[in-house]
């Protein structure tokens, strides 16, 4: 499926290190490339580099060598829109203004970015919560304000840093499925970051598995399911067998970055 | 009883209380009144002070002065704390200034600044300032720090760059600290501007405390103690009306939480 | 996170900048010598310190002792008073109230009635500098107080630690972070205080040496107290700070909610 489509976003033998602290290499020789309306996650251990290589695409980091590329559809459309694994809303606007913040910023007129913020609010079901304070939110809801929120960018690229770490497992699974049916509906090119198996195989297209210190790629396994996959996709047997071999690869990572935690 | 009428009765029983008890043992002579005047006095003494004393000039004095130091203030000490808790090359250049200067008693540049700027109003102005100064670049620096990183980021990835770093995210992010803050540097000010009156000024509260005590005008000692206190709480209680006006968006408790730090 | 000294640069920027435009202005005249000595005189002047002639080691030694004294009081008295009032949350609200109402007060301004009560004694000196940092003491030491994990308290009842076993296990340890940032706060306003009161009622100390030598227009004097203070405020800040964390070093984490 990459193979044909157009690449969206292209990583070019990336590396970042972070100076002072012994020059810590967050990431080396990251090469991947992600075409257009792909869903990718990334899955690894922690300190594996996931989050800086999100921020690299997000262009929030430089790379310390390589190369990051998102390819413009328009020329004025932002490139990347970013979901926060802690919502990262901002306390003092209202939801709607939370959502729109990004159009405002590109001096779209007022009345414009509402119905835009409005539109994204309802397809996330938060319509009647427009005028509510984020500290009046629960996790749930408060998510899918900062999804409504990176919606609302219509970007190149959607990002998502663990978006749904912070929730309660019932949240979670509504959750998950919100997002599979965003995907059938508006068909987004999206890097999605989690710490979840189950919750990469049920969304993704592409999962990229990660190793620690230095981070690096260390496989990157097909999914075949289709974007029109159905919720009921978690129950089968298929589903089960991929998380576990999923689980196997990543498993000697896992405890190679614990017993460095732990040293 | 509600919550808060219960809260209010724990809060002004043993004030109350102790002011009873003061009005009463000093009228029954319990106390040398040459030192511990009658309460209902002191009230009596400042109200005519204020009316047809000097103490009503002494007053609008420190009123000014304190409104000159604070704007000042508050005008470069928020200025200069954002600067160096956003940049680290000026957060190096200044700190050392800072560290020197901060826990430096203020009230000892006074001769200093009588030199510089001569006995007039400038000295206590510029006295009252540095220490409002100060503490407000380092409350402001301490706000800007405490940011957390993925509002930043958040702001930077939906475009708010440029001014608009500072006017949509920043500001609004360092709100409910630069208040606190303020309100702190306001508080200080207040402080030393009254101490430096009382060591070297001919007017104002400070000053006519000193002169009150040279005369052992001790209710006037006790009216113009009680003035500088009501006069802090003044402060206090005006920055705690403002805040939920400026901040509309705080939890009621975040609210109390900040007013409360000492 | 250790950085080279190379990116450091800019921390002696200021203080060299400030200090050596001082002296060529002054050197040049372009600022009255009279009034604003180079900086190098002054630190030439500053061994007065240790000419006995000057009497100014003594003036030094007389400061010192005060703030210590009443930084000694302070700790004492209102680390005992402030966990004693949070045990009646009637003793406790109404005491901020009072303190409330105390704490913007500028301590030297009870020197006048303190003197009328005892003289010009170092006692009167002592009580009114005791003024601020005693209210500061309470409120850090409630608050500290306050901090402590309600459950740890629990435990603690549930165990049967009661008296004198409760006020040294639990509620003096827990609450000693904040109580150590309060001392913090506290010896800053001791040094403000006895300076102030030094420098209008007393017959010695640095505040004293500072004032009358500005009186006289001894200027480069009156620089060096200026000196010998500032060296004091930041030994009551950083130098405090840098002993504090050496023997607390969990201090930092917790006492976010003060500071």
């Amino acid at each position: 499926m990459s193979v044909q489509a157009k690449a969206k976003v292209r990583l070019n033998d990336v590396a970042k290190k972070f100076p002072g602290q012994e020059n810590v290499t967050a990431l080396e020789g990251v090469s991947l490339e992600v075409a257009e309306s792909e869903f990718v996650s990334i899955v690894g251990p922690s300190g594996c580099g996931k989050s800086t290589l999100l921020r690299l695409v997000a262009g929030l980091y430089e790379p310390s060598s390589g190369t990051v590329e998102i390819e413009s559809s328009k020329p004025d459309r932002p490139k990347t829109a970013m979901v926060f694994q802690e919502h990262a809303l901002f306390p003092w606007l209202s939801v709607r203004e939370n959502v729109m913040f990004g159009p405002r910023n590109r001096n779209m007129p007022k009345k414009e970015a509402a119905e835009i913020a409005d539109e994204q609010l309802a397809r996330l079901g938060l319509a009647r919560f427009g005028d509510f304070f984020p500290h009046q939110l629960s996790g749930g809801m408060k998510q899918r304000v900062g999804i409504a929120r990176a919606l609302a960018q219509d970007a190149e690229v959607l990002l998502m840093d663990e978006p749904l770490g912070a929730l309660d497992a019932q949240t979670r699974t509504l959750l998950q499925e919100q997002i599979l049916e965003l995907r059938q509906q508006t068909k987004p090119t999206v890097l999605y970051i989690t710490h979840a198996i189950d919750e990469a195989v049920f969304l993704s297209d592409r999962i990229v598995l990660m190793s620690a210190r230095p981070g690096r790629i260390r496989d990157i396994v097909q999914l075949d399911f289709g974007p029109d996959r159905s919720p009921e996709l978690r129950g089968t047997s298929e589903f089960a067998a991929l998380s576990q071999d999923i689980w196997n690869h990543l498993r000697d990572e896992v405890q190679l970055a614990m017993a460095v935690d732990d040293r | 009883m509600s919550p808060s009428v219960y809260r209010g009765a724990q809060a002004w029983a043993i004030p109350i209380v102790l002011l009873a008890v003061w009005e009463t043992s000093t009228r029954a002579g319990l106390l040398d009144p040459r030192f511990f005047p009658v309460l209902s006095d002191i009230l009596v003494t400042a109200v005519d002070q204020l009316v047809n004393g000097r103490l009503g000039l002494d007053l609008v004095l420190t009123l000014q002065r304190l409104m000159m130091a604070f704007a000042l203030a508050a005008v470069l000490g928020v200025a200069i704390g954002v600067a160096s808790g956003r940049w680290r090359t000026v957060e190096l250049l200044i700190r050392p200034i800072t560290d020197t200067l901060y826990p430096l008693p203020k009230i000892a540049l006074l001769p200093l600044f009588i030199i510089i700027f001569g006995r007039g109003e400038g000295a206590y102005v510029i006295t009252a300032f540095a220490t409002g100064f100060f503490q407000i670049i380092i409350s402001t620096r301490g706000s800007v720090r405490d940011v957390p990183s993925d509002l930043i980021e958040a702001g930077r990835n939906f475009g708010a760059t440029g001014t608009r770093f500072f006017t949509r995210l920043l500001f609004p992010a360092i709100a409910p600290g630069l208040l606190n803050g303020l309100r702190l540097g306001m508080a200080t000010c207040l402080i030393t501007l009254v101490a430096a009156e009382f060591v070297g000024a001919e007017y104002g509260l400070g000053a006519m405390i000193r002169r009150a005590g040279q005369q052992f005008a001790v209710e006037e000692v006790y009216a113009g103690i009680v003035l500088a206190g009501v006069l802090g709480l003044l402060i206090n209680l005006a920055f705690r009306l403002v805040t939920p006006i400026v901040l509309p968006w705080q939890r009621p408790a975040q609210r109390a939480a900040g007013g409360q730090k000492v | 996170m250790r950085r080279a000294l190379g990116e450091k640069w800019p921390l002696f920027v200021g203080p060299v900048f400030i200090l050596l435009t001082w002296e060529l202005l002054s050197r040049a005249d372009v600022i009255r010598p009279t009034f604003f000595p180079p900086p190098t005189e002054i630190l030439i002047r500053a061994g007065i310190i240790f000419d006995a002639g000057s009497g100014m080691g003594g003036d030094i030694i007389a400061t010192l002792l005060r703030v210590l004294a009443t930084i000694f009081f302070a700790v004492l008295i209102g680390v005992a008073l402030g966990i004693a009032i949070t045990a009646s949350q009637w003793m406790e609200r109404g005491t901020n109230t009072v303190l409330a109402f105390l704490y913007p007060i500028p301590g030297v301004l009870f020197f006048p009635f303190l003197t009328f009560l005892l003289g010009r004694t170092e006692m009167a000196i002592i009580l009114t500098a005791l003024v601020t940092p005693l209210i500061v003491m309470v409120l850090y030491t409630v608050a500290g107080v306050r901090s402590i994990d309600r459950t740890l308290l629990e435990v603690a009842d549930n165990y049967g630690a009661d008296g004198a076993r409760r006020f040294f296990g639990i509620l003096v340890p827990g609450a000693l972070p904040s109580i150590v940032t309060g001392i913090r706060v506290s010896l800053g306003f001791t040094l403000i205080a006895v300076i102030a009161i030094e420098m209008v009622g007393a017959s010695n100390g640095l505040g004293q040496f500072l004032w009358s030598n500005w009186q006289i227009l001894r200027v480069t004097d009156m620089y060096v107290a200026l000196l010998i203070i500032a060296v004091l405020g930041l030994l009551s800040s950083v130098g405090f700070d840098a002993v504090a964390d050496r023997m607390l070093p969990w201090r930092r984490d917790v006492q976010g909610a003060q500071t």
